[in-house]
């Protein structure tokens, strides 16, 4: 096992094919899918990584992250952004404001997600070695 | 010239009073020595000659002497004046070329002044038609515009300033009260305004105002006026309603949000599913089979978005026309049941149609109608929840039919149901954001009632369930 991904996403159809490829590189993935529940299973479950659509029912992926760096078991950990909404969305600013490693522009590439989770989770870990020993 | 006048006055002088005199003299004391008759004679006309000279010289000159005065008078008057035309130079009684001279001097003085007169005259009274010409303009204005003085004051207003500035004062009461005071008690508080008075620098400034129970957008904008010298004497303002502007900047901003939104979803899975098929060769065939079939699907779900749009933005053009026949309304409403009845029964929703036995045949575009019916039953299947009820009736009294579309689902706020119509307007009720919806069903299904002649209406409760009712005419007579 990989690492343990939590996903945020209310577009059941995409989260299939993102879940199929996620579990054929080897992570373990947990769905949600709207930002309230997901922050809820944040508060519960400590994860590797969280994957969070912007747009979505009940808490936007803003709000949701916001919730996760202010009180959780994830407050550190890595979070990928994919929205359909980046033109529109301050990239910059929200990287630096909720501590985001990517951003991904829907529609994108599924295998280049995976791709990208690869290297955070190896970022993620280089940063908390050193602490470790 | 002058001196050459005054050397012939001399010369006159000499031959014909100081010779002729002189002589006379001379004969006179000849004749008191000689007596004789003509010397005698020749002496009192010599003597006389004398004497009426010299009596001819005073006269003239004490006559000179009073015109030379006067003129010295007026010259003086002159020198005291402030400006030379403040006196009027008067002509004096002709005694010799500078008195002459002088007549002339005044008289060209007082035709000047005449004219000076005149074109004051002309002046005051093209100015004054002029102001009154750029008063009547001002006022026919829509735009607010103000013309303020060095102070900030208001000193030319027009009624649409006034109105938009709604202070209930009209402009001649507003005239010289400071403008950024005025904009502040009709924005309340605003940094780009007060800030705005401590320089001259053109402004641009918007702001909201709550007038007459409704929200205004209101844009105003300043700009310097300068003198001759370059230096700021005032500003010339401008205040302009924008609030349809800005809900027209809203919606295109909503538009392209929405609609960028409804495309990239389908595609983003489309893309999604074709790469996975393509770059993994171990997935098994029934899941393949089920990519496969995810893809169409998104396809088709965007190919429907696409048409929509353009359906709905080319009938609000105006660019589309119905495609009559005679429709066989009784068919057509069993047609649309039966599209819609699967996605009643997946949801367990107890569906119920009232419909007459018979109903007539109407020219109508038995595709747009069905496609407009599918729409409203589609969205209370959509937006009723599992095991609630939809009912669709459907009366005719000969000259109108009413198609009624009643459901027991989440409702609708009663501050957004003038808005439902609208071009991908979606409510902000989050049971409505967790559906899919790309917001362009009830427009089209308004459009196509307009085309046909009817319209579409809408009552709802929130958490009770809504009731959509269309009605179209039996007779043609669209809106196309």
């Amino acid at each position: 096992m990989n690492g343990r991904i939590l996903m945020a996403d209310d577009d059941r159809v995409l989260v299939e094919v993102v879940r199929f490829n996620i579990e054929a590189a080897g992570y373990e993935l947990t769905v949600t899918y709207d930002g309230a529940a997901g922050l809820a299973k944040a508060r519960e479950e400590e994860f590797d990584l969280i994957i969070s659509d912007y747009q979505m029912p009940k808490m936007n992926g803003h709000e949701f992250i916001s919730g996760l760096r202010e009180e959780s078991l994830n407050q550190q950990t890595a979070v990928i952004f994919c929205s359909g909404k980046c033109y529109e969305l301050d990239r910059d600013g929200l990287m630096e404001e909720l501590n985001v490693s990517r951003i991904f522009m829907k529609p994108f590439s599924p295998s280049e997600l995976v791709h990208a989770i690869g290297e955070v989770l190896a970022d993620s870990a280089e940063t908390v070695s050193p602490l470790a020993e | 010239m002058h001196t050459d006048r005054r050397q012939l006055d001399s010369l006159k002088r000499i031959a014909f009073r100081w010779l002729p005199g002189l002589l006379g003299v001379v004969l006179l004391l000849g004749a008191v020595w000689v007596p004789s008759f003509y010397l005698s004679g020749y002496a009192v006309a010599g003597c006389l000659l004398l004497l009426g000279g010299s009596a001819f010289d005073f006269y003239r000159n004490r006559h000179a002497g009073l015109a030379r005065t006067a003129i010295d008078q007026q010259l003086q008057d002159v020198a005291q004046a402030g400006k030379v035309n403040e006196v009027t130079l008067e002509s004096v009684p002709v005694s010799d070329a500078a008195t002459i001279g002088w007549n002339r001097l005044a008289q060209e003085c007082v035709q000047f002044r005449a004219l000076e007169q005149l074109e004051l005259s002309i002046n005051e009274r093209l100015g004054s038609s002029g102001t009154v010409h750029e008063e009547g303009i001002l006022e026919s204005l829509g735009e607010g515009v103000g013309v303020t003085d060095a102070e900030g004051r208001l000193v030319t207003i027009n009624r649409a300033l006034a109105a938009a500035l709604a202070t209930g004062d009209d402009a001649d009461e507003i005239q010289g009260r400071v403008m950024t005071d005025l904009l502040l008690e009709a924005a309340g508080d605003c940094d780009a305004i007060t800030k705005s008075a401590g320089h001259s620098r053109p402004i641009s400034v918007d702001f909201s105002q709550n007038r007459d129970g409704t929200s205004h957008h209101l844009r105003c904008s300043r700009r310097p006026r300068f003198n001759d010298d370059s230096e700021v004497v005032g500003h010339v303002w401008t205040l302009r309603d924008v609030t349809q502007q800005k809900l027209a900047e809203d919606s295109r901003e909503q538009f392209v949000s929405t609609a960028s939104h409804e495309l990239r979803t389908p595609l983003t899975n489309i893309r999604a599913y074709a790469e996975t098929l393509a770059l993994n060769d171990d997935i098994d065939f029934e899941r393949q089979k089920g990519f496969l079939n995810t893809i169409h699907t998104e396809a088709k779900r965007l190919s429907r978005f696409v048409d929509d749009l353009l359906d709905v933005t080319r009938m609000q053009c105006g660019n589309v026309t119905l495609d009559t026949h005679e429709t066989d309304l009784q068919r057509l409403v069993q047609e649309v049941i039966g599209k819609v009845a699967p996605e009643m029964e997946r949801k367990q929703l107890t569906f119920e149609s009232d419909i007459p036995p018979k109903l007539p045949k109407i020219a109508a575009d038995k595709d747009k109608l069905a496609a407009a019916l599918v729409n409203l039953l589609g969205n209370a299947a959509k937006y009723t929840p599992d095991e609630g009820d939809v009912t669709f009736r459907v009366e005719s009294d000969g000259s109108r039919i009413l198609f009624a579309v009643e459901d027991t689902g989440i409702g609708i706020a009663q501050d957004e149901l003038p808005k439902v119509f609208e071009r991908f307007f979606r409510s902000e009720d989050e049971h409505v954001r967790e559906i899919t919806g790309s917001g362009l069903g009830l427009a089209f299904t308004q459009e196509v009632a307009r085309l046909h002649g009817g319209n579409v209406d809408v009552q709802s409760e929130l958490g009770k369930g809504s009731v959509f009712t269309m009605s179209i005419p039996t007779t043609k007579s669209s809106g196309s």
